[in-house]
């Protein structure tokens, strides 16, 4: 079994894998009517036949282009047929049937407001909508649909590729959700992705042996790095569904694991509860899980409760326990930079609750002790980065102290694309300020929290500020007397949203209009359900000294006040 | 029919909302509505094969045919009737 040399551009590596690999099962594609298969030479023809269209169209390299496009092996051809020419791709969220297509829009105009994309390149349904979007920008992209099924020559793509281009030079975007999320456009640099790639595949033990099953959808880091690039840079064969295909049936993803000897997966947390609750074990007759060696868990906080429930489940057809692993990261280090080790369930810390809400010192308890409460290791550093726990007034803490967990290293974003003053503010003398909460015991990280007041939903991040502006436009809603806020939901592993809202109106047949009201636009506009709607009357919600909506105090004052009914009751 | 209707409203507002107080109109949009996610779909399938015996194909739980009460009792009612 070859190892891959090591590259420094992203063209380097399509080049090692046509030549060497021309024969070898790069990807699989499960749709529910049918199956393909693609080596690395059909794969690397149809990304070529993606960028003769993006050149006929005028685009050139070190442009931005945006793919909106349904979940399909097609998404992943047009980004490499982007990167073969040098162009600059990034993978747009798509519409759902929920959101609505005048907030979408709205949307995608305010990443290219600030990404200026050259190209955009969507689905029939789509493609009125969004050419209608620019017509009053100076500048506006062309707006096209591009017939899937097109081959072209990818030695000549790779023969011609601009030399001008440099490893440090930004190779892809990545974006996230939700009005906020789209103002940061994460850049990955060739030199990055390549090093970050190296590292990571060595700490996952990745070899071309190794087969990956995925649904993760690709405008989402864990799925355009985790479950795309990283086993594709490494040589390591793909097996796909969509996320749509795997959420009616997840049997579908277990099934493949068994036909095509899977290996390896990632997937947030709520997934595994998920698919324990969902798959009966009388659909599993027959089905040998047994190669698989590797399950990440990871972009949402990781419930040691989960990873049982999961290996449990599915130990009778082969599963183990110590395939279980946990990672850490931010898609501003690329992806995850700590791993739990292979072949070993991640460790558990028993902590004592108080001290650790309290003095937050996380001091070691036995796991019967009053007060004992769990965190799930995120493992440790990758090479090539560093970490440290800081205070508020940003001094080094000692092992076990719960702080700010900042990183710095060789495989970190480039800065946010056209938006110099967000990546200024994200740095604190040199080193990333990811926002999280944690503390390190034996070298290895545990995360206990979040400093900024992220909810993250099924893996998915969801900016309360997003939300909270929505909330501040329904009829009945007192401007600026909103806050929304997670709070996690144990039987799904994940978090529930929250929303509390001030109105004016007694009347409960009015407030019933507005809760639905709220329901509808959250769902519509920010595609979430919220699982709760609070309407208070006014000057219930707290407000912080500086005048803003404390969310964490309303939600304290929230569950206090729940605590006092379930007392009554 | 308004015994099925019940029973839907009954099963999502103490089961997937844990409110069971909250009111459900049988033509209300759940979905994009906002009241559910999509993920709860496959409560409301694992609910009909339990409460009336109903084996429920994941491609029948999609937005468009199981958003409202009314859509879900016309479902089991036809499928019941087939079932004859």
């Amino acid at each position: 079994m070859n190892t891959p040399p090591t590259y420094s551009r992203l063209i380097d590596a399509a080049h090692y894998l046509l030549s060497k690999r021309t024969h070898d099962r790069a990807l699989v594609a499960i749709t529910t009517d049918s199956t393909q298969t693609f080596t690395y030479g059909e794969y690397f023809a149809r990304a070529a036949g993606y960028a003769d269209t993006f050149r006929e169209l005028g685009l050139k390299p070190g442009e931005l282009v945006v793919l909106i496009q349904q979940p399909s092996a097609d998404v992943m051809f047009a980004f490499w047929g982007a990167l073969l020419m040098g162009a600059v791709p990034a993978i747009f969220p798509f519409l759902t049937e929920k959101l609505d297509l005048e907030y979408y829009a709205r949307m995608v105009q305010k990443l290219v407001n600030i990404s200026r994309p050259r190209l955009i390149t969507t689905y029939p349904d789509l493609e009125p909508t969004l050419k209608g979007a620019f017509v009053d920008l100076p500048e506006p992209p062309m707006v096209t649909v591009t017939q899937p099924g097109r081959v072209g020559d990818a030695d000549a793509w790779i023969a011609a590729y601009p030399d001008h281009i440099t490893p440090d030079q930004v190779a892809f975007l990545q974006h996230s959700s939700g009005t906020t999320g789209l103002q940061k456009g994460i850049t990955f640099s060739h030199q990055a992705t390549l090093r970050y790639v190296e590292s990571a595949s060595s700490a996952l033990g990745l070899s071309e042996a190794d087969t990956y099953i995925t649904w993760l959808p690709l405008y989402h880091d864990m799925g355009l790095i985790g479950t795309f690039m990283m086993p594709f840079l490494a040589g390591v064969g793909i097996v796909t569904m969509s996320p749509f295909q795997w959420v009616r049936d997840p049997k579908v993803m277990l099934r493949a694991f068994h036909s095509y000897g899977g290996t390896v997966t990632w997937m947030p947390n709520f997934a595994l509860n998920f698919m324990a609750q969902r798959i009966n074990p009388d659909d599993l007759e027959g089905l040998d899980l047994s190669s698989w060696r590797l399950l990440v868990n990871a972009s949402e906080p990781v419930r040691a409760e989960s990873n049982h429930l999961f290996s449990t489940h599915f130990a009778p057809y082969g599963f183990k326990a110590e395939s279980l692993g946990v990672a850490w990261g931010t898609a501003e280090t690329i992806m995850a930079i700590t791993y739990t080790p292979l072949g070993q369930p991640p460790t558990i810390d028993w902590v004592d609750r108080k001290r650790i809400s309290e003095e937050r010192i996380a001091l070691p308890v036995p796991e019967n002790a009053p007060e004992s409460m769990a965190y799930a290791s995120c493992g440790r550093l990758i090479r090539g980065m560093e970490l440290k726990i800081v205070d508020e007034e940003g001094r080094e803490l000692p092992e076990r102290r719960v702080g700010n967990v900042l990183v710095r290293g060789e495989y970190m974003f480039s800065g946010y694309y056209h938006r110099p003053d967000l990546t200024e503010n994200a740095f604190q003398e040199g080193w990333f300020k990811t926002g999280d909460l944690g503390y390190v015991a034996e070298g290895e990280l545990y995360i206990c929290g979040r400093k900024k007041d992220l909810i993250i939903v099924g893996g998915k991040n969801v900016y309360p500020q997003d939300l909270e502006d929505v909330l501040n436009t329904v009829p009945g809603v007192k401007a600026g007397r909103a806050v929304a806020f997670g709070m996690l939901n144990e039987a799904l592993g994940t978090e529930d949203i929250y929303v509390i809202c001030e109105v004016t109106t007694p009347d409960p047949d009015e407030r019933r209009k507005i809760e639905r009201e709220i329901r509808q636009r959250l769902t519509r506009q920010a595609d979430v359900t919220a699982h709760r709607v609070i309407l208070k009357d006014l000057g219930w919600l707290v407000k912080s000294t500086s005048g803003k909506m404390a969310r964490s105090a309303n939600r304290d004052k929230y569950i206090q006040e729940l605590q006092a009914q379930t007392a009554k009751a | 029919m308004d015994e099925m209707v019940t029973a839907f409203q009954k099963f999502i507002a103490a089961d997937l909302l844990r409110d069971p107080e909250y009111q459900i109109e049988a033509n209300q949009s759940l979905i994009k509505g906002g009241l559910i996610d999509s993920f709860s779909l496959v409560q409301v399938g694992l609910f009909i094969e339990k409460t009336w015996k109903l084996k429920v194909p994941d491609r029948d739980l999609t937005v468009e045919r199981m958003d409202t009460i009314d859509q879900m009792v016309a479902y089991v009612q036809n499928r019941l009737q087939n079932k004859k």
